[in-house]
């Protein structure tokens, strides 16, 4: 992809998130920008409480955004919109959950599953239902006859591409898919993981991939975005980001990765991120480009710092 | 460690598990024999549904009621634990000998009780001590497995801690009989990346400071690099190939091994195919004839479908149960990743 032909989907700004009020008000997400360029998979790293679900869960709507705005196509599309507007994103947002055991109804057979989305949408007879259904099912790889099972009757794998299949009926643009494979067995990941580039390259589709765990991305991401406690710390293009980490906290994610070789596991020292190293009282910390593609959060002192590596190499 | 062959603190010899479901018979161990040697750390690793969980429960007769030991032997401490039919007789073994780790913190603790009072609860049954005394031993514990505050600590309930604090937790009460071995089934799967490494590093801590052997159980491979001095892998109830660390990553030998190294997302480049197994586990309703993993296996051989194949040593502490090692056998090579891997090893494969 080249830098003219980008074409900005998705276009978070300045996004807030607030739970609760007065005593029990805690802000999960704070100030958070970016943009997400169509047919790209943009990751979105952190460990568990730094908000990246909730990043999620507002983009399509679900937690309510207390300030900042989410633009998708350069329309507004969060706080109150019109209904068609709203119609119209239901179609072309969709979600993939965590856990394939916990995302399904388990007395609805799996016909209805996957074709809940399509009563919303308009007037289906049921043979165009039913072929929607089929195709959907044949997409992820899985048989048309299951369309008649119960999701007990699936493995986690099987119920994880049904749950792929749920989305894919929607014929959306955009997919929002919240740690897909964390519940999945190591040989099961690979399936799902390539199953997801398939598509994409298939539909064009665009992803926001959220996970905790950066050994995933590398493989299947664009760009990534590392977050911290609600607080976007570091946003690079995947390879620049694993040339040269630059926040202590992205560099804590990255040693944390177990590794399979055990002679460099052994000589491993683990990084743990300790955010009183930051001295942020009397020189607060800016956002800025180290490097073409590269954004990492720091105060003059630190840039410096980040500047003197990125150019060593 | 594999060392000192001499020190085996559990042997078992050729463990049959078969469990009853609705009428029909499921083989879920065939005939797995393992020797643990004392103050070493394995690590079994393997899909979910290979048995793995099933395996090491049997250590601490934790079957669920359909499941039976159907034959062989788990020799510890001059005892055979197979026989062990009563109640009685495993609440000498459970906690005291043989601890567990389980997979997810959420679940293993009670959320009705405080930390303090859940891990009091075990050592009083094993140290006998009240009061006090006991609630020194319980901040003890806490302190042990990296709590900090363990004064405050002591009397909040699980809902306040969080995934990897509770982690710890279990870990606390587990530890706190002085188990001579200690099973972690999966003790990281439901755990962030960062959290997962700051666990498995106190389990390290732990082992050397109690002189603990360790059981890990994980399915993947990846994780268990830093921990396992020798590696099990376990597919469709038997013990495939078994090694010491290095020996299992730089060197494997059964083509189920090699599948699930390539597996692993370190190893993948992007843009390309990552490798996947095919097709899924064997039914263990049915008898298996041959090699259980012949049926997903690229370089599978006629004979692989016909007969199991007896281990083959490749060397005296690395064998794998693979008709590919056999003299006759045609060369196959490895896959790319594998050989990738054995390059990092540097020097360490031996005739290949």
């Amino acid at each position: 992809m080249t830098a003219e032909k980008k074409e900005v989907l998705l276009s978070v700004r300045d996004l807030q998130v607030v739970f609760g009020e007065r005593k029990n008000r805690f802000v999960a997400v704070d100030g958070v920008s970016f943009d997400i360029y169509r047919g790209e998979t943009f990751g979105l790293v952190g460990e568990s409480g730094s908000g990246k679900t909730t990043i999620g869960r507002a983009i399509i709507r679900i937690n309510p955004v207390t300030k900042g705005e989410v633009l998708y196509k350069g329309e507004r599309i969060s706080g109150k919109i019109s209904r068609e507007l709203d119609k119209k994103i239901t179609r072309e947002i969709q979600m993939i959950f965590q856990d394939p055991m916990a995302s399904l109804n388990e007395r609805a057979k799996v016909d209805y599953i996957i074709s809940e989305g399509l009563y919303n949408i308009g007037h289906f007879s049921p043979e165009e239902r039913k072929r929607r259904v089929e195709q959907a099912l044949l997409d992820v790889g899985l048989l048309p006859e299951f369309a008649s099972r119960f999701p007990h009757e699936f493995s986690g794998g099987q119920r994880q591409r049904i749950g792929i299949a749920r989305s894919l009926i929607m014929e959306p643009e955009f997919i929002i898919a919240d740690e897909p494979i964390s519940a999945l067995d190591v040989s099961i990941r690979a399936q799902v993981l390539n199953l997801l580039a398939e598509l994409q390259r298939k539909r064009g589709l665009t992803y926001l991939f959220i996970a905790h765990d950066l050994s995933v991305m590398r493989f299947i991401t664009d760009r990534i975005a590392v977050i911290h406690k609600g607080v976007i710390v570091e946003l690079a293009e995947t390879e620049l980001l694993f040339r040269h980490p630059l926040h202590p906290y992205t560099q804590a994610l990255l040693s944390a990765i177990p590794q399979p070789d055990p002679i460099s596991e052994r000589k491993k020292v683990l990084k743990v991120y300790d955010p009183s190293c930051h001295h942020y009282e009397e020189d607060p910390p800016f956002w800025e480009e180290v490097e073409p593609g590269h954004f990492v959060l720091g105060n003059h002192q630190e840039m410096e710092g980040y500047r003197a590596a990125v150019a060593q190499d | 460690m594999a060392e000192h062959p001499s020190n085996v603190i559990l042997s078992v010899q050729d463990l049959d598990v078969k469990f009853n479901l609705r009428g029909r018979v499921l083989n879920a161990i065939r005939g797995v024999s393992l020797d643990l040697y004392e103050g070493e750390s394995l690590a079994i690793v393997g899909e979910s549904g290979s048995g793995k969980s099933v395996f090491t429960k049997t250590f601490m007769g934790l079957l669920d009621q359909n499941g039976v030991i159907a034959g062989g032997k788990i020799l510890y401490n001059g005892q055979d634990l197979a026989k062990y039919k009563k109640e009685k007789d495993w609440l000498k073994i459970r906690g005291r000998e043989i601890a567990m780790v389980l997979q997810d913190p959420m679940t293993s603790l009670n959320p009705l009780k405080t930390i303090g009072y859940q891990i009091g609860e075990a050592i009083a049954i094993r140290h006998g001590l009240r009061g006090k005394a006991l609630k020194e031993k319980v901040l003890e514990c806490l302190r042990d497995v990296g709590i900090t505050e363990p004064e405050r600590r002591y009397h909040q309930y699980p809902h306040e801690f969080s995934g990897g604090m509770r982690q710890r937790v279990v870990i606390a009460i587990a530890v706190a009989c002085g188990p001579r071995i200690l099973i972690c089934d999966e003790p990281t799967t439901a755990l962030d990346v960062t959290i997962q490494a700051q666990i498995l590093k106190l389990l390290k801590e732990l082992k050397e400071k109690y002189h603990l052997t360790t059981i890990y159980i994980t399915h993947d491979l990846g994780v268990v690099a830093n921990v396992a001095d020798r590696i099990a892998v376990m597919y469709a109830g038997d013990i495939v190939e078994i090694g010491t660390c290095e020996e299992v990553f730089y060197d494997p030998r059964h083509p189920y091994t090699w599948a699930l190294l390539s597996s692993l997302p370190q190893l993948g480049v992007k843009g390309q195919e990552l490798y996947s197994i095919k097709g899924t586990p064997p039914n263990l309703f049915q008898e298996i004839k041959g090699d259980a993993f012949a049926p997903r296996n690229p370089h599978a051989l006629k004979v692989d479908f016909k007969a199991r194949s007896p281990y083959f040593e490749v060397s005296p502490t690395h064998k794998a149960r693979t008709w590919l090692l056999d003299p006759r056998a045609p060369k196959v090579e490895p896959p790319e990743h594998i050989s990738q891997l054995r390059k990092q090893g540097g020097g360490l494969s031996h005739d290949c």
